[in-house]
């Protein structure tokens, strides 16, 4: 079994009489150590999956397993457990604690579990080791998606999952968080799963799924990941 | 303003924009419905406890002056020392103002009742009277004269409708004033006079204090002139009854009763001591007369008497001549009677005999009768026979022609198969023919077919030995096969020729089958047809019987007309000898019954005789009887006349020495204020309103402020929505009124349901308290536009002010700012970080929490304001209460330390005087005593005037043991002999009259005549003001010696109601004792009070306590809100929930606790200035509130705070994070 498996996911949403499917039998694999991106155009669903593969949406039908775990079948309890120590997340808008300094935001995930890597060094590896004092404002939106991604990564998750993580940068803002995540992926053999509306930047994964209409429109394994450097768009 | 836009909207005025804007007010209410009904619900506590307390104090006004109106109360009562007479009533009736005058009698009296004695006013009851009336509450009014109504609350120490109760007078007066001594209870009543349920006022006997009245019918008072009367005005009736305008047009109106009281009382006067001395000369006149003439009446009596005795014997005489003539009337009557009863028994037989006959004439015409009917009814029954016989024979011939014509047809048939017979024999013979003829040829045949197999044979053996080709074998082999070929052909016609041979046996084998079935049909038809035949020859014989029996029938019917006819002719005779014989009798009859109608009056003649002489033996016994008792009466009108001489004489001399004794005629005019309690429903109504001049206001405040923060923060909350609304193209004015659409539905529907809900439930809780005390049952609720207009106006405003601002300055920017997300206010570094010894210990979310806290500041200090107000309110509901309940202790345990005083006379010579002291010792040796002189002077500063008692001692050093003199701060004791001057003034009194130690106030002793005097010192008092001095000093003052008419003791006396009562009554004995007062005594009315004011002050506490928990839920909900992003994140982090809620909640709890312990600061000074404001002139409060009350307040708001915190836990649950952090996209 693969690492991530998705097998005929279906989920819906009621507005009164219609039923909206935002998940339409979506069946996916994703092997462990993937730089996996899901591509697909607005509100073709791709957040949603990512959302219930995250724990903080649940699936109404199909099997949702990682790494071996039933993660559909998980219960409240269970699945907050499973987003304290198997996930990490990464939004568009970095969702960090205004209130709290770069080093505070990281330490704050790692309130949540014993096995993690300090914040200072985290920091560091993602390039901030000097701004460890500043606040988000004080910082650039490049700068709090790497504070972000460390918050992400200190504890030492299964899984990394990224919503639109470029979508508020510009482009060579954007590139080098693509860089860092694809040399996340590489260098530390974490598992990534990208979601993204901008299909240039699928040639960088090792697996692409286009996702139309709330179904799963193809898989494409490349053996040949292109470098993000190499990428334009 | 406000209306207009609504009404502008509401008419679709502003168009498809404001429409569509309103429809994002409706969607935006329902959104958010928990601030929404926040702020609803805010201001409807806020704006009810405010315009609900506000109304209380003038809404129990009006219910007492509707009580009193609707029961008729009196405004002025008159009491005269000689009673009150017609004249004076219709005289006070003239009066100018006084519109209804009625006049009533009482008497205090003791009444008994279980072994126990209760002291009683006694009033006369006259059903015809408007004035006071009575509120029957149970049973019915008295009718009979020994029959009372009791007040309704004496039931509750076990009387009950239908006891007995005594009467009984302890003053010792010679004639007891009512008829009777025992009454039975018939109803309970609650009169208007008597309010109040603990005060009932006082009295000249017992213990001094009235316990219970009662009514009975006037009748029953042996006093003529009233003791009481009672008037009314029209024009008081218009005015409330404690406004100052029915104060003074009252006190114009007594004022000119009381010039009346002059003339009539010297009228009285005259009238009563003249009538006196008349009735004396009259009496001793009339005594002298009434002895001759007594004599020659019981003279004359005896004359009568001997009169009598003769007639008497007459009578008897006439009456036995009479018996003889009874009993000789008596023989004749009953001969006649005799011979009567002989013609009576022959009539009776001559009527039965007719009877008889009558009957037997009745039975012959019913047996004629029957008769008849039997021969119509045989009659008809022949007829019909006749007819049926009739019938019979026609269907008998009908049935012989069928027979025949059946018969026929079954020849035809028999006929038909012999000839079907004959053609199948025939076709038998030509198939048997057919048959023989193809078993030959199929011989034939088969010889042939042996032929052939025969040459195959052949030709195959030579095929074997010569080869198949031979073409001789050849040609044989075609021979053999041509000869095969017509075998078969005459095969097949063989075949052809079976089958038809076949099918024509099948069909002769039917044919015989039908033939057979043909023949056993006509053989079943012969038979039946002789059966048929039988039953015709059968029917036939059976006809010829039927004739033979009609005809015979016939005969029988004819004979019967016959004898009829003979039976009815006797009949007819018979009738005609039976009435002859009926003539004759009822002649008979009516000789009989003139004969009895003679008897019977001859008989009522002597009946009436015989009557007429059984009274005349009654009326001799009669006159024996008279003559007997005329008699005793004779001796005992000799008895009475020698007794009532010998009374006579004495009332005569009592008379003349009333007379002497009679003091002067006076008039006293009363008002309301004298009834009990009366007085002290106003000034309870005062206190109310006096605590709702500033705690409600407070109120208002801290529910405006929370509205105020949640309404801005509102505003700062829809940036986002409001930028996108200025984006499409929304005018300023049209996203204002939403916000202001919003802000002002919520606060006008919250205040104006809370205030039309406060402005019942406050003064209705208030107004039920009191009604534990007053029998001021009926609810009067005025509405007090002000007062709401007041609240709900500047609460609506505020909030409305609010919105105007913080959307103007939202409005201001353009809506690209407004559409950017507000950068998140940046993290900084909070003072606390650089207190390095602080900041270390804590943990990573304690830091979190500092930061937090002191990020928002503007929230912070709004969030701990708010929870500060309801805690100040809770500390200052709960330091009210310690204010008013502390009075008692103060005053009557701690400064009060003598055990009771008298009033006496102040004339009381010197041993009087000792005597009450004996008395004093008598009871408890240890006694210690001293008289003072207590007198209300007006004492006045530049600030005012203030009533004040003022108290000159005779022995200061003894009263320094009855009042603990201290100033209240300082705790230092004061004596006369420290306090300058020698004065020493109560603490309120200074306050009143703004003066301190030191100050010059002063003391007008009458008009025109006034002293400066110094206050000495400030002395802790509570109750009433007092102005202490020693008896020199006053004598100092005034210029002559006090005349001292209390006495203060202090004996250790038991603090137990009966001890004392018993003390009391015990020195009410005492001559020169007009009144005992005990401390423990007063001490039990004021606490009841106090408790009232209790339950007040726990309305205040709920309501501060209610406003408390919306607020805080109200605050927590908005902070929630404010911070949904950041709690979401934390969710997608992995945090527990618990953790989740901690996190959010200690910053709650940390503010609660702030704002709780700011709160109890504020509230000190805050409850401070309500006792100050609330107090009534005549009482100083406590002005310590208890270390209890700190924590009960501290606690309240923090325990709020945990359940807020509780119930917000599931909402934190219920936030979804995909929702929240969607939504900046």
């Amino acid at each position: 079994m693969a690492f991530v498996t998705l097998k005929d996911v279906y989920k819906r949403y009621h507005m009164g009489e219609v039923t909206i499917n935002a998940a339409d039998g979506m069946t996916f694999d994703i092997e462990k150590g993937e730089f996996a991106i899901i591509v697909g155009p607005s509100g073709s669903g791709k957040t949603t999956v990512l959302n219930m593969l995250g724990g903080m949406d649940t699936c109404d039908e199909g099997v949702i397993s990682v790494d071996g775990a039933r993660v559909d079948r998980f219960n409240r309890k269970q699945l907050t457990n499973y987003r304290r120590y198997d996930v990490g997340f990464i939004f568009q808008f970095y969702n960090l604690m205004p209130n709290l300094t770069a080093k505070e935001n990281v330490e704050l995930a790692a309130q949540t579990t014993k096995d993690f890597i300090p914040a200072a060094e985290i920091l560091e590896k993602v390039g901030l080791g000097e701004r460890l004092g500043n606040f988000p404002a004080q910082l650039s939106g490049g700068e709090q998606q790497r504070v972000s991604i460390a918050r992400a990564l200190s504890k030492k998750p299964k899984l990394l999952l990224c919503d639109e993580p470029t979508g508020a940068l510009d482009y060579n803002t954007g590139k080098m968080i693509l860089k860092l995540l694809q040399d996340t992926c590489r260098v530390d053999g974490m598992t990534v799963i990208l979601v993204t509306h901008n299909s240039a930047i699928a040639p960088m994964a090792d697996r692409v799924i286009k996702i139309k209409n709330s179904k799963v429109e193809s898989i494409i394994r490349n053996d040949n990941p292109t470098h993000v450097e190499d990428i334009e768009w | 303003m406000i209306i207009q836009l609504m009404w502008k909207i509401s008419n679709g005025d502003g168009g498809a924009k404001v429409k569509s804007v309103t429809r994002n007010l409706i969607r935006e209410i329902g959104k958010t419905k928990n601030r929404f009904m926040s702020i609803f619900t805010i201001c409807a506590i806020g704006v009810g406890f405010f315009s609900g307390v506000r109304a209380t104090g003038n809404d129990m006004k009006i219910s007492a002056d509707n009580y009193y109106d609707q029961h008729e109360l009196f405004d002025l009562r008159i009491m005269s020392t000689f009673g009150l007479t017609e004249g004076d009533l219709s005289a006070i009736g003239e009066v100018e103002g006084v519109s209804a005058v009625s006049a009533s009698k009482y008497t205090d009296l003791t009444l008994s009742y279980n072994g126990k004695d209760y002291n009683t006013k006694v009033y006369s009851w006259d059903e015809n009277n408007q004035m006071n009336q009575i509120n029957l509450l149970d049973g019915r009014f008295p009718q009979a004269e020994d029959e009372c109504i009791l007040n309704s609350s004496k039931l509750r120490e076990g009387m009950k409708i239908g006891d007995k109760v005594a009467l009984s007078d302890s003053t010792g007066a010679e004639e007891f004033p009512l008829k009777y001594t025992e009454y039975t209870i018939v109803g309970t009543f609650d009169t208007p006079m008597f309010i109040s349920s603990t005060q009932r006022g006082s009295t000249s006997i017992g213990n001094g204090s009235l316990n219970a009245f009662l009514y009975v019918t006037e009748s029953n008072f042996m006093q003529e002139v009233y003791t009481e009367i009672y008037v009314q005005s029209e024009k008081l009736k218009g005015m409330a009854s404690y406004s100052d305008e029915y104060e003074q047009l009252r006190d114009d109106i007594a004022g000119k009763l009381e010039k009346l009281g002059v003339p009539r009382s010297e009228i009285r006067y005259d009238e009563v001591i003249g009538e006196a001395q008349q009735d004396i000369k009259d009496g001793e006149e009339e005594l002298g007369k009434a002895k001759t003439e007594g004599q020659q009446e019981l003279d004359d009596a005896k004359k009568e008497l001997e009169d009598a005795a003769v007639k008497i014997s007459d009578g008897e005489k006439e009456l036995e001549e009479a018996a003889q003539e009874i009993a000789d009337g008596e023989q004749k009557l009953n001969e006649a009677k005799q011979t009567l009863a002989d013609g009576k028994a022959e009539l009776d037989k001559g009527w039965a005999e007719y009877y008889e006959n009558e009957d037997k004439l009745a039975e012959a015409e019913k047996t004629l009768n029957e008769s008849r009917v039997t021969l119509s009814d045989g009659k008809k029954q022949l007829d019909e026979a006749r007819q049926t016989l009739e019938n019979s024979k026609a269907k008998l011939d009908e049935g012989q022609a069928e027979i025949d014509e059946n018969r026929a047809a079954l020849e035809a048939g028999k006929t038909q198969i012999a000839e079907g017979k004959a053609q199948i024999e025939q076709a038998q013979q030509q198939y048997d023919a057919g048959l023989a003829e193809y078993e030959t040829q199929y011989a034939a045949y088969e010889q042939g077919l042996a032929q052939y197999q025969a040459g195959l044979a052949q030709l195959e053996q030579a095929e074997g030995l010569l080869g198949s080709d031979n073409p001789e074998l050849v040609q044989q082999r075609a021979v053999l096969e041509q000869t095969k070929s017509q075998l078969d052909g005459a095969k097949n016609q063989l075949d052809a020729a079976k089958q038809q041979l076949d099918a024509a046996k099948l069909l002769i084998d039917e044919n015989s089958a039908v033939i057979a079935e043909k023949e056993q049909e006509i053989a079943a038809g012969e038979e039946q047809l002789d059966e048929a035949q039988k039953q015709i020859d059968e029917g036939i014989v059976q006809y010829n019987e039927g004739l033979a029996q009609f005809n015979q029938k016939w005969a029988e019917y004819e004979d019967g007309v016959r004898q009829y006819n003979e039976g009815y002719a006797e009949y007819s005779d018979g009738l005609k000898q039976l009435n002859d014989g009926k003539n004759t009798l009822i002649k008979a009859e009516k000789e009989y019954n003139d004969g009895a109608a003679e008897l019977a009056e001859k008989e009522q003649e002597f009946l009436d005789g015989k009557a007429d002489y059984e009274d005349g033996l009654k009326e001799l016994e009669d006159a024996k009887q008279q003559y007997a008792d005329g008699l005793a009466e004779y001796e005992d009108g000799m008895a009475t006349f020698n007794r009532e001489i010998a009374d006579a004489e004495k009332k005569i001399a009592d008379g003349k020495e009333k007379i002497a004794d009679a003091g002067e005629a006076k008039w006293y005019v009363f008002d309301r204020e004298d009834n009990p309690g009366y007085a002290e429903y106003e000034s309870n109504s005062e206190r109310i309103d006096k605590i709702s001049m500033i705690f409600p206001i407070f109120f208002l405040l801290v529910a405006a402020l929370v509205c105020l923060t949640t309404m801005s923060r509102m505003i700062e909350e829809q940036r986002m929505q409001i930028g996108t609304l200025k984006s499409l193209g929304y005018s300023n004015g049209v996203i204002m009124r939403n916000y202001l659409l919003y802000a002002v539905l919520a606060a006008a529907s919250g205040s104006i349901i809370g205030a039309f809900i406060g402005m019942f439930l406050f003064p209705f809780i208030i107004m039920f308290a009191y009604g534990m005390m007053y029998i001021i049952n009926n609810y009067y609720f005025e509405l007090n536009p002000a007062n709401i207009i007041i609240s709900a106006g500047s609460m609506v405003a505020a909030i409305a002010l609010t919105v105007f601002f913080s959307a103007r300055k939202a409005l201001a920017e353009t809506p690209a700012e407004l559409m950017r997300p507000k950068a998140p206010k940046a993290g900084k570094r909070v003072l606390l970080e650089r207190i390095g010894f602080i900041w270390n210990r804590l943990s990573f979310f304690g830091k979190v929490s500092g930061r937090n806290l002191f990020r928002y500041k503007r929230r912070m200090f709004m969030t701990v304001i708010g929870i500060a107000g309801c805690t100040a309110l809770s500390l200052t509901g709960f330091g009210l209460k310690d204010s008013i309940g502390d009075i008692v202790d103060l005053q009557y345990n701690s400064i009060n330390q003598y055990s009771g005083f008298m009033a006496v006379e102040d004339d009381l010579s010197q041993e009087e005087l000792q005597n009450v002291y004996d008395k004093l010792l008598d009871y408890e040796p240890d006694t210690e005593y001293t008289r003072a002189l207590i007198k209300q002077y007006t004492l006045s500063s530049e600030s005012g005037n203030v009533q004040c008692y003022v108290t000159a001692i005779e022995d200061t050093d003894i009263f320094e043991d009855m009042i603990d003199f201290h100033g209240r701060t300082s705790g230092e004791k004061i004596t006369f002999g420290t306090a300058e001057d020698g004065v020493i003034v109560t603490e309120k009194l200074t306050k009143l009259l703004d003066v301190k130690q030191g100050d010059k106030v002063t003391l007008k002793i009458s008009d025109g005549e006034t002293r400066e005097i110094i206050v000495g010192a400030v002395t802790e008092h509570y109750t009433s003001h007092y102005l202490y001095i020693s008896g020199e000093k006053y004598a100092e003052l005034f210029g002559n010696q006090p005349e001292y008419n209390v006495v203060y003791f202090r004996n250790g006396i038991e603090d137990d109601k009966e001890v004392q009562d018993a003390f009391s009554e015990k020195m009410l004995g005492v001559d020169g004792v007009l009144s005992v007062s005990m401390n423990a005594g007063a001490t039990s009315t004021f606490s009841n009070m106090m408790k009232i004011m209790d339950l007040v002050v726990i309305v205040l506490i709920v309501s501060a306590g209610a406003l408390a928990f919306v607020v805080l839920y109200n605050l927590t909900n908005v902070n929630i809100t404010e911070r949904i992003r950041e709690i979401a994140t934390l969710k997608v982090l992995g945090f527990y929930d618990n953790e989740v809620a901690s996190y959010v909640f200690r910053e709650n709890v940390i503010l609660s606790v702030m704002g709780a312990v700011v709160g109890l600061g504020l509230g000190t000074a805050l409850c401070q200035f309500v006792i100050q404001t609330a107090e009534i002139d005549e009482v100083m409060f406590g002005r310590n509130i208890h270390p209890l009350s700190f924590l009960w307040a501290f606690l309240l708001t923090v325990v709020f705070s945990l359940i807020v915190n509780l119930i917000m836990r599931r909402d934190l649950k219920k936030i979804s994070m995909v929702e929240s952090l969607k939504s900046v996209e």
